[in-house]
C-alpha cells in the first residue's frame, strides 16, 4: 500500500506526535505507517483521513501516487497561455 | 479532479495467492464439513486424546520391556505405528478445519487468518508461561528412583502441546466464533 | 536507565532504555541462561571457579530477564488489547509467535544435542537416569526447564527490541 501521510502532516503542521496523539495510536505507529511498514485498519485511516481533512483515497492507494511535481508542472504547462 | 494513477502492480487474488498442492487441499470443498463449530470441536477433542495415547501406550510399553525383557520389543514397535496411523489422518482433519492457518505462508493468507493465527500463537504462549511452571514443580516434586519414565512422558506431552496448542486454540475460537455468526443469521441486524 | 511512563495507553512506568541496549542485555540474559545449562555438565566437585562462574552466569541470566520484562518493551509484549494500538497488537502477536517457534525448535535441538553428545560419552549430569535417553536426567530436565521458564518471559520483549527501529517520536 502507498501512502501520502508525510505529505499532509507536513501541510496540516502536525507533527508525528500530534498527530499519533490526535488519532490515538503510539507516534511510532506513524512512522511505520508513513514508511509503508504497516497498513492500517478501515477504522484507522477514516481517523487519519479525518485528521488531515482529506479523502480516505487521498491518503492511501494500492498503486503508487504520481510525482507532485510532476502534477503541478503539467498544470503550470496547462495553464499557460 | 481526480490525480492521475500511475498503474501499478496488479494485486493477485485469492485464488492466485493460494496456488499450490498444499493451499489448493485445504480450499477444497470437502473440507467445509470439518469447519463447523461442532466439527471443530469434536475434532479437537478426539485429536487431543489420540496424542494422548500415542504418547503415553509406546513409553510404557517400552518402560514394561525395561523392566521385563520377555516382552518384545516389536510390540512396543507395532504400537507406535498402528496409534500413528489414525493421529496422522485426524491432525490433518485438524489442520483442515482451522483452513491450514498454521501450514500455509503469510502471502497466502489473508489478513483475518493472519490475525487468527498470531492470536492463538499468542495465547499459546502465554499459557506455555504458568505451563512451565507447573511442569517444572511436578518434576523436581517427582522422586529420583524410579518414576524417570514419567518425566520422559510429561516432557514428551509438553512437547505434543507446544505443537499443537495454537492449532487447538485457533479451532475453539472458530468454533464460537461460527456459533455466534449462527446466533446472529437468525436475530434481526444490528444495521437494519 | 531511567522510570518514565511508557509511550502506551497504560499509565504504567517501566525503565526505559534504548533498543540497542535491549538488545545486548536480551543477549546476554538468554546466552547466560544457555551457558550455564550446558556448563552444569561440566561441574565436578573440584572445579570451584567453574562453580563460581556457573552462579554468576545464573544471576546474570535471571537478572538480565527480570530486567527485560520490566522495561517498556514489557508493556507492547503483554499488553492487554485496549492497552496498545492497532499496530503494537500486530507487533505483539508475531513477537509471540516468533517466541513459540523458537522454544519449539530449542525444546527440539536441546533434546538431539544431548543425545548426540550421550552417544560420544560426554559427560553425564547427575540425578537419575530414566533409562532412555541416557544422558537425559530428571536434573537436566529440571534444568531446561528453569532455563526455559525465564527465557519464556524475556523473549517477547527481547524480539519486540530487536525489532525496534528507535525512531523518534517527532518528525
Amino acid at each position: 500500500m502507498h501512502n501520502r501521510i508525510a505529505l499532509f502532516r507536513a501541510e496540516r503542521g502536525l507533527s508525528r506526535k500530534a498527530l499519533a496523539e490526535a488519532v490515538d495510536v503510539n507516534p511510532q505507529t506513524i512512522g511505520f505507517l508513513e514508511r509503508g511498514d504497516y497498513s492500517p485498519s478501515v477504522e484507522l485511516a477514516l481517523r487519519l483521513a479525518q485528521v488531515l481533512g482529506a479523502r480516505v483515497e487521498m491518503l492511501f492507494a494500492l498503486d503508487p501516487f504520481p510525482s507532485l511535481a510532476d502534477q503541478l508542472g503539467a498544470t503550470a504547462e496547462s495553464e499557460t497561455p | 479532479m481526480a490525480p492521475e494513477r500511475v498503474p501499478g502492480p496488479v494485486v493477485p487474488s485469492r485464488a492466485q495467492l493460494r496456488q499450490g498442492p498444499l493451499a489448493s487441499a485445504f480450499d477444497d470443498p470437502s473440507m467445509e464439513r470439518y469447519r463447523t463449530s461442532q466439527a471443530l470441536r469434536r475434532i479437537s477433542v478426539l485429536q487431543v486424546g489420540l496424542t494422548l495415547v500415542l504418547v503415553t501406550v509406546p513409553i510404557l510399553l517400552y518402560h514394561w520391556h525395561q523392566t521385563d525383557p520377555a516382552m518384545p520389543l516389536w510390540a512396543f514397535a507395532v504400537a507406535a505405528v498402528v496409534l500413528f496411523i489414525p493421529w496422522m489422518f485426524v491432525t490433518g482433519m485438524c489442520n483442515g478445519s482451522v483452513s491450514g492457518i498454521f501450514d500455509l505462508r503469510d502471502a497466502q493468507l489473508d489478513e483475518i487468518e493472519r490475525q487468527d493465527r498470531d492470536a492463538a500463537y499468542r495465547t499459546a504462549y502465554r499459557a506455555l508461561i504458568p505451563v512451565t511452571m507447573v511442569l517444572l514443580g511436578t518434576v523436581s516434586g517427582l522422586s529420583a528412583a524410579g518414576r524417570g519414565i514419567w518425566v520422559f512422558w510429561l516432557v514428551s506431552l509438553f512437547l505434543c502441546a507446544l505443537l499443537g496448542l495454537p492449532q487447538h486454540i485457533a479451532a475453539w475460537r472458530l468454533a464460537a466464533r461460527g456459533d455466534a455468526d449462527a446466533a446472529q443469521a437468525d436475530g434481526p441486524s444490528r444495521d437494519a | 536507565m531511567m522510570l518514565r511512563k511508557t509511550t502506551t495507553k497504560t499509565n504504567r512506568y517501566a525503565l526505559a532504555i534504548s533498543p540497542r541496549v535491549a538488545r545486548v542485555l536480551s543477549v546476554l540474559s538468554i546466552g547466560s541462561l544457555w551457558a550455564w545449562f550446558f556448563l552444569k555438565f561440566y561441574l565436578t566437585a573440584e572445579s570451584t571457579w567453574l562453580m563460581r562462574a556457573v552462579g554468576e552466569l545464573a544471576l546474570l541470566g535471571v537478572g538480565g530477564s527480570m530486567i527485560l520484562f520490566a522495561t517498556q518493551y514489557l508493556n507492547q509484549a503483554y499488553g492487554e488489547d485496549h492497552e496498545i494500538d492497532e499496530r503494537e497488537r500486530s507487533a505483539r502477536d508475531r513477537a509471540h509467535r516468533v517466541a513459540l517457534n523458537y522454544v519449539l525448535w530449542v525444546f527440539v535441538l536441546t533434546f538431539v544435542t544431548l543425545e548426540v553428545a550421550g552417544a560420544r560419552d560426554v559427560p553425564k549430569a547427575t540425578g537419575s537416569a530414566i533409562g532412555f535417553p541416557a544422558v537425559i536426567s530428571k536434573g537436566v530436565v529440571e534444568n531446561f526447564l528453569v532455563v526455559l521458564f525465564f527465557t519464556t518471559f524475556a523473549l517477547p520483549p527481547a524480539i519486540l527490541a530487536w525489532w525496534d527501529r528507535g525512531e523518534s517520536d517527532e518528525g
